[in-house]
């Protein structure tokens, strides 16, 4: 998309510096709709990476152009699960060829390993913990080491189509990942009736995560980092609850981040409009809030326009059921009010929908064009 | 006193309820008139939800603790309590593993006064059709999570209409990506994105087909 001079990464650059960005920007998350797209099934989108990162390919080449891409095809089975605090299950291995991923959200780890944590440090409890959920520790570093050989191999790749991978590793918060380790009930009522184990698991566990992050990013080109913020939003918890339990550690992962010159990509699921205010603690210009369709993105513009770059949040319902012409409409509108003044990426509700139909997402990159 | 317990449920103190259930169990205090007591605080606790003053995780506290109070209760409960509300079966469709809404939905419900068959997750429809055959339920909750689900929704309202049983049972569709377009499109009779307006639009329908029976009844 280099045609008007300014390459995709320059392009979305800009946009996070709230500065101009040439055209309208689109940034996607893709994965298991380019698989049902291309015609393979999900099973080889997780464990085929040559056959994932054709569909990708044929994806972009007959709906796209964009600019940005979340993630490239999986570099592994695991991808997924290495950060997910979840038992994943996986198409073709636990689940149906053709199903999308999902994950079984259980209790894995009790109250009483907060007290292991701060006793014994974050790594040591999770080397107990992955085979909870199905990993072996003896199988992480392969895993590892082959997410970021294909990494390397399709960052080099997409930048020859001009296209920018928007985040090179993801880095789930203790909040969130405590929420998900020990179910959401139990991590609810961890609050209420154990608030400072709960607290002094989530401060000790932080730094090995921040440092294992820094390390993850070392080699990489793409400075963006993943921050998968659902639980945070008004959606679970009280504004109490977010101040006492979410807000420091998100603060201080942030602002590490964006001192070593990365950039956190906040991808916030679910309510956030009660924090956006919020949100403006968070350093200017050095980040990305992406929104699902439950937070007003126009309200984020108007609290957070001259602050931080804003992402989405076209509806998996709209993108679905929808017909192109509404699609476009939309993203036009989008494009227009949240996207004045510059620092906006359009984009999926949190990813494009397994089945959303071809020409909806083809009418995105046309309203971010221009055409049709 | 009648309002202690329903106020202890409202400060969300966990001890105090399972004080005040143990002392009514002592004075001798029938159960249905301390699950009664339970369930007003409980609707309390509802009514902040709805207010935006209360959230999820509130309404998480509230079910737990009314699940304690629950336990002490039921090994004396010996047919004295029994649903005033009626049956509901509640399950995530098919291809989709999905239920933590789902779970937050059946534990209102319960403390609401449903009995809720709960099939639990990718539940195929003929299960939802036998299930509701089985229990008479008079209505039946769809959950999900992925848009590749809203097939297998409309897979089973059609299994209900195959059954000759469409007209018997009101089908509510639940998760945070359902809307009206997606009632529409499945074919269901309403839809939730949120636990408490669900449990409202169950109790809702019941008290209109209890309202109707009356008219109808000689």
């Amino acid at each position: 998309m280099s045609s008007s001079g300014i390459s995709s990464a320059e392009r979305v650059a800009a946009a996070i510096a709230l500065e101009d960005t040439g055209r309208a920007v689109l940034g996607h998350s893709i994965d298991s709709f380019a698989a049902r797209y291309a015609g393979i099934s999900q099973e080889a989108w997780w464990f085929d990476h040559a056959a994932a990162d054709a569909a990708l390919v044929k994806t972009y080449e007959e709906i796209g152009p964009w600019d940005t891409c979340l993630a490239f095809a999986p570099g592994h089975p695991f991808a997924f699960a290495l950060t997910a605090p979840m038992r994943v299950r996986l198409p073709g291995r636990d689940l149906p060829p053709d199903t999308p991923m999902q994950f079984d959200e259980s209790e894995f780890m009790t109250a009483d390993d907060y007290a292991t944590i701060v006793e014994k440090g974050f790594h040591e409890f999770l080397a107990g913990f992955l085979p909870r959920v199905g990993i072996e520790p003896a199988d992480v570093p392969g895993a590892r080491a082959e997410i970021v050989r294909h990494a390397q191999e399709d960052a080099a790749a997409w930048r020859e189509r001009d296209v920018h991978l928007l985040c090179a590793t993801k880095l789930r918060l203790p909040f969130d990942w405590f929420s998900y380790a020990r179910s959401l009930t139990g991590f609810m009522i961890d609050m209420f009736e154990q608030p400072e184990r709960l607290i002094a698991a989530m401060d000790a566990t932080l730094p090995d995560m921040l440092a294992d992050t820094l390390q993850r990013l070392g080699s990489s080109e793409s400075r963006g980092v993943f921050l998968p913020m659902a639980r945070g939003s008004a959606t679970f918890v009280s504004p109490a609850q977010f101040e006492r339990f979410c807000m420091p550690g998100l603060l201080r992962a942030v602002e590490a981040l964006v001192a070593e010159g990365y950039v956190p990509v906040l991808h916030c699921d679910a309510d956030w409009t009660p924090r956006l205010e919020r949100l403006r603690a968070l350093p200017p210009k050095a980040c990305i809030l992406q929104l699902d369709e439950q937070t007003d993105i126009l309200r984020a513009k108007e609290i957070l326009g001259d602050h931080m770059c804003l992402c989405g949040n076209v509806s998996p319902q709209l993108l679905t059921l929808g017909e192109p012409a509404e699609v476009k409409s939309h993203c036009t509108q989008l494009i227009e009010k949240v996207g004045a003044g510059g620092g906006f990426i359009l984009g999926p509700a949190c990813t494009v929908p397994t089945d959303a139909k071809p020409e909806n997402v083809r009418a995105m990159t046309e309203a971010v064009l221009g055409k049709g | 006193m009648a309002q202690q317990l329903a106020d202890a449920f409202v400060a969300l103190d966990r001890d105090l309820c399972l004080t005040l259930v143990r002392e009514r169990i002592d004075s001798g205090i029938p159960v249905t008139e301390i699950i009664d007591e339970s369930r007003i605080g409980m609707g309390r606790i509802g009514d902040k939800y709805a207010s935006g003053e209360f959230f999820l995780s509130e309404l998480v506290m509230a079910g737990h603790i009314f699940g304690e109070c629950t336990k002490l209760l039921e090994p004396l409960i010996d047919g004295q309590a029994q649903s005033k509300l009626g049956t509901i079966v509640v399950g995530t469709v098919a291809g989709d593993i999905h239920d933590l809404g789902k779970n937050i939905f059946c534990s209102l419900l319960r403390a609401e006064g449903f009995d809720v068959v709960d099939l639990g997750v990718d539940v195929a429809p003929e299960r939802f059709v036998e299930a509701v055959r089985e229990h008479q339920a008079p209505i039946v909750g769809l959950s999900c999570l992925l848009t590749t689900a809203f097939g297998a929704m409309r897979q089973t309202v059609t299994a209900f209409e195959e059954a000759g049983m469409r007209s018997d049972v009101t089908v509510l569709i639940g998760g945070s990506i359902v809307s009206e377009r997606v009632r529409d499109e499945v074919g269901a009779d309403g839809f939730a994105t949120d636990a408490v307006v669900g449990v409202r639009e169950c109790v809702r329908i019941v008290e209109a087909q209890s309202g109707a029976d009356r008219e109808e009844s000689p």
